[in-house]
């Protein structure tokens, strides 16, 4: 009993401990609310940990970068930006937050700054996801040439990964300058009868629009509605190519209307609908 | 395939050596290195190290396996790889892994090393951030005690070389104190209790999430889908469905973690299995504890993490 009871005694006293330092806490319960996708936790937890004064410095930027994330994920683009600009400035070479700022930007509808930003994340390291995001954001401006530079950049960072290869084939459709030998000898490690696949041989002439529903109707219910609302936006973007807008518009708004928010041709639809005569 | 292991850890344990040569008190810690904590955005930890005078970012993963380096490091690094006679290993998507490297002039913090030999890795290999090069695993952790003070953002490396169980030195409150044992790839299994029954689990500090293994909770503990506080994972199938359970408390000796978030999936997809532990403890819960692996005594030394 003695022994138990002291027990007890030390785990007050190790819970008592803590209460000193309430931000990381607060800052260690953020992180796993955010890693489990409860973005509304996170943002209270890392709210509490900023403002508790006592969060290690060395923790601050990562806590406003996660409160953007949670901030971005809710569709709150300029609060996001807020957070990734207060990481940046605590930790001025913080990478992920330029490049959370520049989808935030995105998000915000400022292509430029986002831009900016991921010349900046570039600049810091030339890794995948930062052409990838510039190349979108290219893409967005209506600058298809500056894009195709970007997703060729991204293709050999990430050669396993499809959609960079598929959005330089598309954006090298567009404008003209789409060379079937030299796109081959970029996608050697892509398997091209998985999901975006189909997609990607109807930019290179070796597959239907009908392929393309076929393929993407294929697996759960969960995986096919986001393959689905995928087709609708290329097979848009194709017809395009082919010079039949009005038989793209209404994918692009089916598109518009079934993606999630976070899907890269939901914002892509978006933008290409304006552009539509 | 293994890489010659014995060979490497000698060479670590020699390169390696304890700054402070004329340390004379055993009992006292003697701390090798000091390294700064980066996160990535999930929380997982990171920690620079320089070879050949660059510097990189090394995810910290007690789970690990071999120590790697990821191909665009090893590019990056203009390394020269070498074929490994057989495969090193499987990593995540069924790669296979039969390349290695020997990196030169090796700093960790405070740690030297003239060469040391990392797997070749793809980028990305378990969910590697783009701004880690590589991961450290057991393979190079082990040669020292390490301390994991997640609320100071800091990884001390200290001697094994010290008089046993005087090595918390950060708070004078009470600690909870854990013998574990190694399994062959040098993890670290121990025994917790969650809601007062043990449960045996390792700790892999490369983990986001803790994840049991679904079947052996719900004998364990009598549960199943339809039990109360039981709820379903958002990404799970229809065929294989994962669950969450709130749990109370997860009690490592006299430290406790409330409500501790552990995903129950199935075997096959939880990585845990009736080899090993039931419970894969990762970053979640481990971030609200500071800990000391004392892998000389083999023991975990636990407090609260912001218990000073």
């Amino acid at each position: 009993m003695a022994r138990l009871l002291l027990g007890c005694l030390i785990s007050l006293i190790l819970s008592v401990s803590g209460a000193w330092a309430a931000g990381y806490d607060d800052f260690a319960s953020g992180l796993s609310a955010i890693n489990r996708g409860d973005d509304d936790q996170a943002i209270t937890f890392f709210t509490s940990a900023l403002a508790a004064g006592d969060l290690n410095a060395r923790l601050v930027p990562i806590a406003y970068l996660d409160r953007g994330r949670a901030h971005w994920r809710k569709g709150k683009c300029t609060l996001a930006i807020a957070d990734f600009s207060a990481a940046i400035k605590a930790r001025p070479d913080y990478f992920d937050a330029y490049v959370g700022r520049g989808i935030a930007d995105r998000c915000a509808g400022n292509d430029a700054d986002a831009i900016i930003d991921f010349t900046q994340a570039v600049a810091k390291r030339p890794f995948a996801d930062a052409y990838w995001q510039r190349g979108l954001a290219r893409w967005d401006l209506g600058d298809l040439d500056g894009a195709a530079q970007d997703f060729s950049a991204t293709v050999p960072l990430a050669p396993t990964w499809p959609y960079p290869a598929l959005w330089f084939a598309m954006s090298k459709q567009r404008t003209g300058s789409f060379d079937g030998r030299d796109f081959a000898s970029r996608i050697d490690g892509l398997d091209l009868h998985e999901w975006p696949g189909p997609a990607l041989e109807l930019f290179r002439g070796n597959a239907t629009p009908d392929d393309v529903y076929r393929a993407a109707g294929e697996g759960d219910a969960k995986k096919t509605k986001g393959q689905l609302c995928e087709a609708d936006f290329y097979v848009a973007e194709w017809w395009i190519v082919q010079k039949k807008p009005d038989a793209a518009k209404p994918l692009l708004m089916r598109a518009r209307d079934n993606c999630p928010q976070d899907f890269t041709e939901y914002v892509a639809a978006a933008v290409e609908l304006k552009r539509l005569p | 395939m293994k890489l010659p292991k014995t060979a490497a850890l000698l060479m670590l344990a020699v390169a390696l050596a304890v700054t402070d040569a004329n340390a004379q008190q055993k009992c006292q810690l003697m701390r090798a290195a000091k390294l700064d904590m980066t996160m990535d955005p999930g929380g997982r930890i990171s920690v620079p190290m320089t070879i050949g005078g660059k510097p990189i970012s090394l995810l910290v993963d007690t789970g690990g396996y071999e120590s790697a380096l990821t191909r665009s490091t090893v590019d990056a690094l203009d390394l020269t790889t070498k074929q490994a006679p057989e495969p090193i290993a499987q990593v995540y998507g069924g790669v296979i892994v039969d390349r290695f490297v020997f990196t030169h002039d090796d700093v960790l913090g405070g740690l030297k090393a003239s060469e040391l030999p990392f797997i070749v890795v793809p980028d990305g290999t378990g969910g590697l951030s783009q701004e880690e090069g590589g991961i450290l695993a057991p393979d190079v952790l082990k040669n020292y005690d390490a301390d994991f003070d997640f609320a100071n953002g800091t990884l001390n490396f200290f001697s094994k070389d010290h008089c046993e169980g005087r090595v918390v030195y950060w708070t004078s409150t009470g600690y909870g104190k854990v013998p574990f044992e190694f399994d062959h790839d040098s993890h670290i299994e121990f025994t917790v209790l969650i809601d007062g029954k043990e449960v045996r689990a390792l700790l892999d500090t490369g983990a986001r999430e803790s994840v049991a293994d679904l079947a052996r909770i719900e004998t364990d503990f009598g549960l199943n889908e339809k039990s109360a506080g039981m709820s379903r994972l958002p990404d799970s199938t229809t065929k294989e469905a994962g669950y969450r359970y709130a749990f109370k408390t997860l009690t490592f000796d006299a430290v406790s973690v409330s409500n501790p978030d552990i995903a129950l999936i199935p075997g096959d997809q939880s990585r845990v299995g009736m080899a090993v532990p039931t419970l894969i403890l990762g970053m979640n819960i481990l971030r609200h504890l500071h800990i000391y692996i004392a892998y000389g005594e083999k023991m975990l030394y636990v407090t609260d993490a912001s218990a000073h």
